[in-house]
């Protein structure tokens, strides 16, 4: 049975991205501190082609992420460009380049429609103006009866979160405060939504804690 | 030189009570939902230690 499983780096008062986010700092203020601990790791270099890096205890967990995912789906602020709006020129390919280290169909929940792109290494970026529901359907069918990782941001997990979709969640809890800007849970707490935890995993610099969503 | 330490639990999103704190309710909303599903760790549930 295919899953939707996020794991998602988050500051020790609530928020996966700073305030203020640009084009200069697209993960907010402050937030680049958040992936410290994944950029470092040799598993995470080898995935974005680079050399280098360690190997420690969120070893594991980083190859973890990476197993089993046989399609993305990803909110359009995550993807980009800052402010959003129509696709003006269509130039606009994501932060991640030519390459990007998805490898696979990636599903971007937009309110403008636009015909796939398709990158180097087997990504393609299509988006899907009919909503979350639909998104899912789709990234599980490329999938293949693989699971589908929920990239983010912190809108469209909470969109998942509150609607019972998705079924696993990892957060990698960092030893910093942001103060604000793109906050987890928002808005979903009222709703019946409970989480059976599955591990907690202490890492230098990050503590990783995994749930499963039950609804 | 003494320290000061700060130790106490909180839910997933961030809070130590639930909404609507009254006398009946020190913890606020919430941990009637935990007696309802005791082996889920639910958005809130703290147990105050008195």
């Amino acid at each position: 049975m295919s899953k939707l499983r996020c794991h998602i780096s988050i500051s020790a008062d609530g928020f996966v991205a700073g305030p203020n986010q640009s084009e200069e700092n697209p993960l907010g203020e402050g937030g680049e501190r958040l992936h410290d601990w994944a950029v470092s790791l040799a598993a995470w270099r080898e995935s974005h082609d680079k050399q280098g890096g360690e190997v420690n205890a969120s070893t594991q967990i980083m190859e973890e992420t990476l197993e089993n995912v046989g399609a993305g789906v990803m909110g359009r602020n995550m993807f980009g460009p800052v402010g959003g709006g129509d696709w003006g020129d269509e130039q606009w390919k994501g932060w991640w380049g030519d390459d990007p280290p998805y490898h696979n169909d990636v599903f971007i929940l937009t309110h403008h429609p636009r015909e796939p792109v398709e990158m180097e290494g087997g990504t393609t970026y299509h988006f899907v103006t009919d909503g979350i529901e639909r998104a899912l359907e789709r990234a599980k069918e490329a999938a293949n009866g693989q699971d589908v990782r929920l990239w983010g941001g912190a809108d469209v997990i909470n969109q998942y979160l509150a609607a019972g979709l998705l079924d696993e969640l990892e957060l990698h809890i960092v030893p910093v405060l942001l103060g604000d800007g793109a906050r987890l849970f928002d808005k979903v707490g009222a709703a019946e939504i409970g989480l059976e935890q599955v591990r907690a995993v202490e890492a230098p610099g990050v503590t990783h804690l995994k749930y499963r969503v039950m609804t | 030189m003494s320290n000061v330490l700060l130790e106490m639990s909180m839910s997933l999103d961030g809070y130590v009570t639930g909404p609507n704190v009254t006398p009946e309710e020190p913890m606020g909303r919430g941990r009637e939902r935990q007696h309802a599903t005791k082996r889920r760790n639910r958005c809130v549930d703290y147990e105050p230690g008195r």
